[in-house]
């Protein structure tokens, strides 16, 4: 019995130890391995530079929205944008496309809209459409894809939502400045971090000791 | 109790936290699988649920939680007895989506002064930080503070699709009471400027 007890003793301490050592790996193995070891998820379209770089046509004080210096189409790249990327049900969003330097007709498919010719402006290497989300889109994720006549392509993620438009303002206040009174602030409650915390140190300590305590009584 | 055993469940408790910790950790991945170019190409995030709100200028720090409507019609509020937190409406944009994304939050509890007390004091140009669970850090910056009526919400209040924006909102006015409690809704208008990873 004894040989036994000792036996399982050292085998728990050897798990413990075991997942002592595992868990922490486990858990910072994901994130620095990450962004080099897998592959940059699929949208192809080349992520511009147009946050604050100092622009002199910015006129939104931001430098976001402008229009790019050198323009994916200008180029000859193949891409695909989409205008807005977040859109409601029911509203439209501005295709913008490159094929490099294909200049035969080119579409876009994706399960929200089917499919879409779009046309090239002239002169340039530029396609545009204008696609149409349906009301009845369930709100989620879609992916849009490029195809261009030479079978080059691209994607990009289209997010709809289905917002309803709150019809007032939301109540937001329980009245206690209303008068302009200085009250106090009490608003140390049972679920603030350092109390739950606490509890749930009483609770492992407890529960260690009636363990204990049931082992000690059945032996 | 033997000592050995003791410590092998010491041990154990110790093993349990740290699998815990690094489950919290790993639940993180598909966030870290899915990681998409940190803009895309108008300029803009993917959609990503704001975890936390920071106005510098204030000293505000509040966690935020997904609101969806009240019954008012209105967007749902955190509940009085957690006055010290924002609520996002959830069906709408993400903070850095194209859209506006509409961040709600008390102005004071049954007590004293909420979350959101101060933000009538914002001026165009404070800074608005939010941080969303994909790690990104959208950062806004205030263009307009209005105060409307509740019944009488203008539509730039929820925005258009053309950029991302961020609307703080809480209650102002006159107190009626009620259900209702104020009568007036106090309107942060902001932009996004910048994106921290």
């Amino acid at each position: 019995m004894a040989l036994v007890r000792s036996i399982t003793g050292t085998g728990v301490l050897a798990i413990a130890l075991l997942l002592l050592v595992v868990a922490p790996t486990a858990a910072t193995a994901g994130a620095p391995a990450d962004p080099s070891a897998l592959p940059a998820a699929a949208p192809v379209i080349p992520v511009n530079d147009r946050d604050d770089n100092g622009d002199d046509d910015d006129d939104t004080g931001n430098g976001l929205w402008d229009e790019p210096h050198d323009p994916n189409h200008e180029r000859g790249e193949v891409f695909l944008e989409l205008s807005p990327s977040t859109v409601l049900a029911g509203d439209q969003v501005e295709i913008r496309a490159g094929c490099g330097d294909d200049r035969k007709p080119a579409k876009v498919r994706s399960r929200v809209f089917g499919d879409l010719d779009l046309i090239r402006q002239d002169g340039t290497k530029l396609f545009t459409g204008v696609a149409t989300v349906p009301k009845d889109t369930r709100p989620g994720d879609y992916r849009v894809r490029l195809r261009c006549d030479n079978g080059a392509g691209a994607s990009a993620e289209l997010h709809v939502l289905a917002m309803a438009r709150p019809s007032r303002g939301p109540d937001t206040g329980g009245g206690a400045t209303a008068a302009g009174a200085d009250a106090t602030d009490d608003r140390a409650g049972l679920t603030s971090p350092p109390v739950l915390l606490g509890a749930g140190l009483v609770v492992v300590v407890a529960t260690a000791f009636l363990l204990g305590y049931r082992r000690r009584t059945t032996r | 109790m033997n000592p050995r055993s003791l410590l092998a469940a010491a041990l154990v408790l110790v093993g349990v936290f740290t699998v815990g910790m690094a489950l919290g950790q790993v639940t993180e991945l598909p966030d870290w699988l899915s990681r998409k170019p940190s803009r895309l190409s108008d300029g803009s995030l993917p959609p990503s649920r704001p975890t936390e709100l920071a106005i510098p200028s204030l000293g505000i720090r509040a966690p935020i939680d997904p609101v969806g409507l009240a019954d008012t019609g209105g967007i749902d509020a955190p509940p009085l007895e957690q006055a010290d937190r924002t609520g996002w409406y959830a069906d709408g944009p993400s903070p850095g989506q194209t859209g506006a994304a509409l961040i709600v939050g008390h102005v004071d509890d049954r007590h004293g002064p909420a979350v959101f007390y101060r933000i009538g004091e914002l001026r165009p140009g404070a800074r608005i930080e939010v941080t969303r669970k994909d790690g990104q850090v959208a950062v806004f910056t205030v263009t307009d503070v209005r105060t409307y009526p509740k019944s009488a919400l203008p539509p730039e209040v929820y925005g258009d699709f053309r950029t991302p924006e961020l609307r703080l909102i809480t209650c102002g006015g006159t107190w009626v009471g009620g259900p209702m409690g104020y009568a007036e809704n106090v309107v942060v208008f902001a932009t996004l400027v910048n994106v921290v990873s």
